[in-house]
């Protein structure tokens, strides 16, 4: 026997205890075949369903989680965009605004719960982790870029810059819409997915707009609470959709936590209810009556004065009678108070300042000295609101003499060509409307065509069509470097009353930031009686179909799109009753 | 040639290849029964006639390679997810039950010390005695130049294996 002999002789004894068994080696390959072949046939047919799909779904395919809305018998790259044109390509990725929204704060938690506890606890336990594989490969390939879009969609929300961003989501929940109907009706995404997919968006998306996110980035000239009720209804028939499909053969489990959800829906429809249906009922003349009868507490001082004056005004106006005892009650605490102007001012515009006060009142001998003096310099008065007071009770006194009230009209007019030389006039709607009103009471009244461009002009720099914060666009600041409000609004359409409407103001602008969504604060009696007044106005234009058209674009197409995720989730075959047995899934329904 | 005598032909050399790359005996013996499964799947996108040893080699060998490197990926970031490897290496540890011997334990160190080229053909061709030809099938390469990579590894082993022979300073595959 050679060295080299010997040598071969104890390497195959060295290595004898580490030879494979033939038998079960070969018995492995073939269960590993077996497993392979089974996939194959699934995956193949994934696959040549895929190709058949228009490029731009086949694009759209790519950026969302395809494995798990196919129920995990889908490859991830199953979706290839390699062969297609770039248009389709860009088309197809404007869905991912829309998935990386549904996915957004919890949605894909969500969705995997929804869909596991959709399947049966086998099937359930199978395909968790292939889900949990799915979703944590989206999130590593396309979750910085949905959190880039959705932080910025927040930011510019909130800062009164989304529209833009807000249409492309809009666009992008078509995209996905469509594309989810294309993946369904070819079999490749399962009617839980979709269901929970949309509806943790509409969820998210109603939440959005329920709590006025939404608002600034959108007009309307219906309630624009009537948006998130269309997601919140959404949502509520998607949940029971799959609720009812899923109610044979469920285990103690998912019989606990059906008991649960139905705990939950009350919680849920109560909020709904808080959120949603105050802002859809209108506020009435009524309501108004209420409010400024039921005032006892001016909780922001002068401002919560300002509103209850302008609401008795309108009450007063239109020929309406209040009980005023609670408000009186609280004013008269205010002349034993302090006697500030601003109060004065409103306590005696809106009738509350009675002649039997008069003599209680200690600055007046002051203010009237004040508005008497000639000045060597200016001839204004500089501060009409807080002397608006001492005139008026002035002159219900019957005081001024002609020469008295002709110096005081022309201190007044002094104010306004003093606004008129300045680019940037503070609380010009305002002190213009009280100079217009003091210089009727003056017996001079203003001469309408000489300052009516200028006060058209006010008005047009005052209007803002671009929103603030959580308010939309096209509301009245009130003064032209100021956010629209509704006190620079109701001062707005108070001076269209008295130099006309101006044609350049934009009607269903202002129509859309006069809609009430702010039922928790005073601002809806504020936005109904200035709503009232502006719509009286002899020239202001009636909204026409195509208007509504086009105001309530965001409710037309929630609309559609919950519709067209209806569809979807409806020509999407069920998940089969076990895991990876394709074969089972019930055909498509529509 | 059918799947058997594919399996017959091949069965060692592969996991000897498998583990001179750095696989430890049980997880080659899973990649090697996953590439035996892929390639005789997919033996008709073969380019060539995968009925000839040379064509079949190198396809199985690239599909080994690609599952491998799989494998090694997948273990090291779903680590809680495969199928452990305590779990794979229960057959091999039973076979391997009964305590080796010291010149078992020896050899096997010796294997160690070899360079890559020599150690791989040497766990290809030992492991169950495969003809020189099918693990030069099996590496792309010549026979002889199999042939030649053995006679220099027998060499070395000689020299190792002698008393005073080089110190052994294993490599870990037996580890």
């Amino acid at each position: 026997m050679s060295t080299h002999d010997v040598i071969d002789q104890r390497l195959r004894a060295a290595l004898g205890d580490l030879r494979p068994d033939p038998e079960a080696f070969e018995s492995g390959v073939k269960d590993r075949m077996a497993g392979a072949e089974a996939n194959d046939a699934t995956e193949d047919g994934a696959h040549a369903a895929i190709a058949a799909l228009p490029g731009w779904v086949r694009a759209a395919a790519s950026v969302l989680p395809v494995p798990f809305l196919a129920g995990g018998k889908v490859l991830a790259g199953a979706a290839k965009t390699a062969p297609l044109s770039v248009g389709s390509k860009l088309l197809g990725w404007l869905a991912l605004p829309a998935v990386a929204v549904c996915l957004a704060l919890g949605g894909f938690v969500f969705a995997v719960v929804q869909t596991r506890r959709a399947t049966s606890a086998e099937a359930a336990s199978a395909n968790a982790a292939e889900y949990k594989q799915a979703m944590s490969a989206w999130m590593r390939r396309w979750g910085w870029l949905a959190a880039l879009y959705f932080g910025a969609l927040y930011v510019a929300l909130l800062t009164s810059h989304g529209g833009l961003l807000f249409a492309g989501l809009v666009g992008s929940f078509f995209v996905f819409a469509f594309a989810l109907i294309a993946l369904a009706r070819a079999g490749l995404a399962t009617r839980q997915a979709i269901g929970s997919l949309c509806g943790a968006g509409f969820w998210l998306l109603s939440m959005f707009f329920g709590m006025g996110m939404g608002a600034s980035a959108t007009p309307h000239l219906l309630a624009p609470a009537l948006v998130p009720a269309v997601w919140y209804l959404g949502w509520g028939i998607f949940a029971a959709i799959q609720f009812h499909g899923r109610s044979r053969d469920v285990d103690e489990k998912t019989r606990k936590g059906r008991a649960l959800a139905l705990c939950m829906v009350p919680v849920v429809a109560l909020l709904v209810g808080w959120v949603i249906v105050p802002r859809l009922m209108p506020t009435t003349a009524e309501d108004v009556q209420e409010y400024v009868e039921s005032f006892d507490r001016a909780k922001h001082g002068s401002a919560t004065w300002e509103d209850w004056e302008f609401c008795a005004t309108w009450l007063r106006e239109s020929g309406r009678t209040y009980d005023e005892r609670r408000p009186r009650a609280l004013f008269e605490a205010t002349l034993r108070g302090a006697q500030g102007p601003y109060m004065l001012s409103r306590g005696m515009r809106a009738g509350l300042l009675r002649p039997g006060d008069f003599r209680g009142l200690r600055e007046l001998e002051k203010r009237r000295t004040h508005l008497l003096r000639p000045s060597m310099t200016f001839k204004r008065l500089f501060y009409t609101d807080q002397d608006d007071w001492a005139v008026r009770v002035t002159l219900a006194e019957g005081g001024f003499t002609p020469a008295e009230r002709a110096f005081l009209a022309e201190r007044l007019i002094a104010d306004l060509k003093d606004a008129a030389g300045d680019d940037k006039p503070f609380r010009v709607l305002e002190d213009t409307l009280r100079i217009t009103q003091l210089l009727e009471l003056l017996g001079h009244p203003i001469d309408l065509a000489t300052w009516r461009p200028q006060v058209h002009k006010w008005l047009e720099a005052c209007h803002k069509h671009d929103g603030s914060g959580f308010r939309r666009g096209g509301g009245f600041a009130t003064y032209p470097s100021g956010a629209p409000s509704y006190d620079g609004t109701y001062y707005a359409v108070a001076l269209m009353r008295i130099y006309g409407y101006p044609a350049s103001i934009d009607a269903n602008e202002v129509r859309s930031f006069l809609q009430d969504d702010s039922k928790a604060t005073t601002g809806k009696y504020i936005v109904t009686i200035t709503k009232d007044m502006f719509e009286a106005l002899p020239d202001v234009p009636k909204p026409t179909f195509w208007d509504y058209i086009v105001y309530e674009r965001m409710l037309i197409v929630s609309i559609l799109l919950v519709l067209l995720c209806l569809y979807a989730m409806l020509a999407a075959p069920s998940i089969p009753a076990a895991a990876g047995d394709a074969a089972d899934a019930e055909p498509p329904s529509m | 040639m059918d799947l058997a005598q594919l399996l017959d032909t091949y069965r060692g050399p592969l996991i000897g290849l498998v583990v001179s790359w750095g696989a430890s005996w049980a997880d080659a013996e899973e990649v090697a029964q996953e590439s035996f499964a892929q390639a005789w799947l997919g033996r008709h996108r073969c380019r060539g006639d995968w009925r000839s040893a040379e064509v079949f080699g190198a396809w199985l060998r690239g599909i080994a390679r690609g599952t491998w490197r799989n494998h090694r990926r997948a273990r090291i970031r779903r680590e809680r997810r495969i199928r452990s490897s305590e779990e794979a290496l229960a057959p091999a540890i039973a076979r391997d039950a009964t305590e080796p011997t010291e010149d078992t334990l020896a050899v096997r160190r010796a294997i160690e010390r070899l360079p890559a080229r020599s150690r791989e053909v040497v766990l290809m061709h030992h492991l169950e005695g495969s003809p020189v030809a099918d693990v030069a099938a099996l590496l792309g390469t010549t026979a002889k130049t199999v042939e030649g990579r053995l006679y220099q590894a027998r060499k070395r082993l000689r020299r190792i294996l002698a008393p005073g022979g080089d110190r052994v300073i294993g490599t870990g595959v037996f580890l």
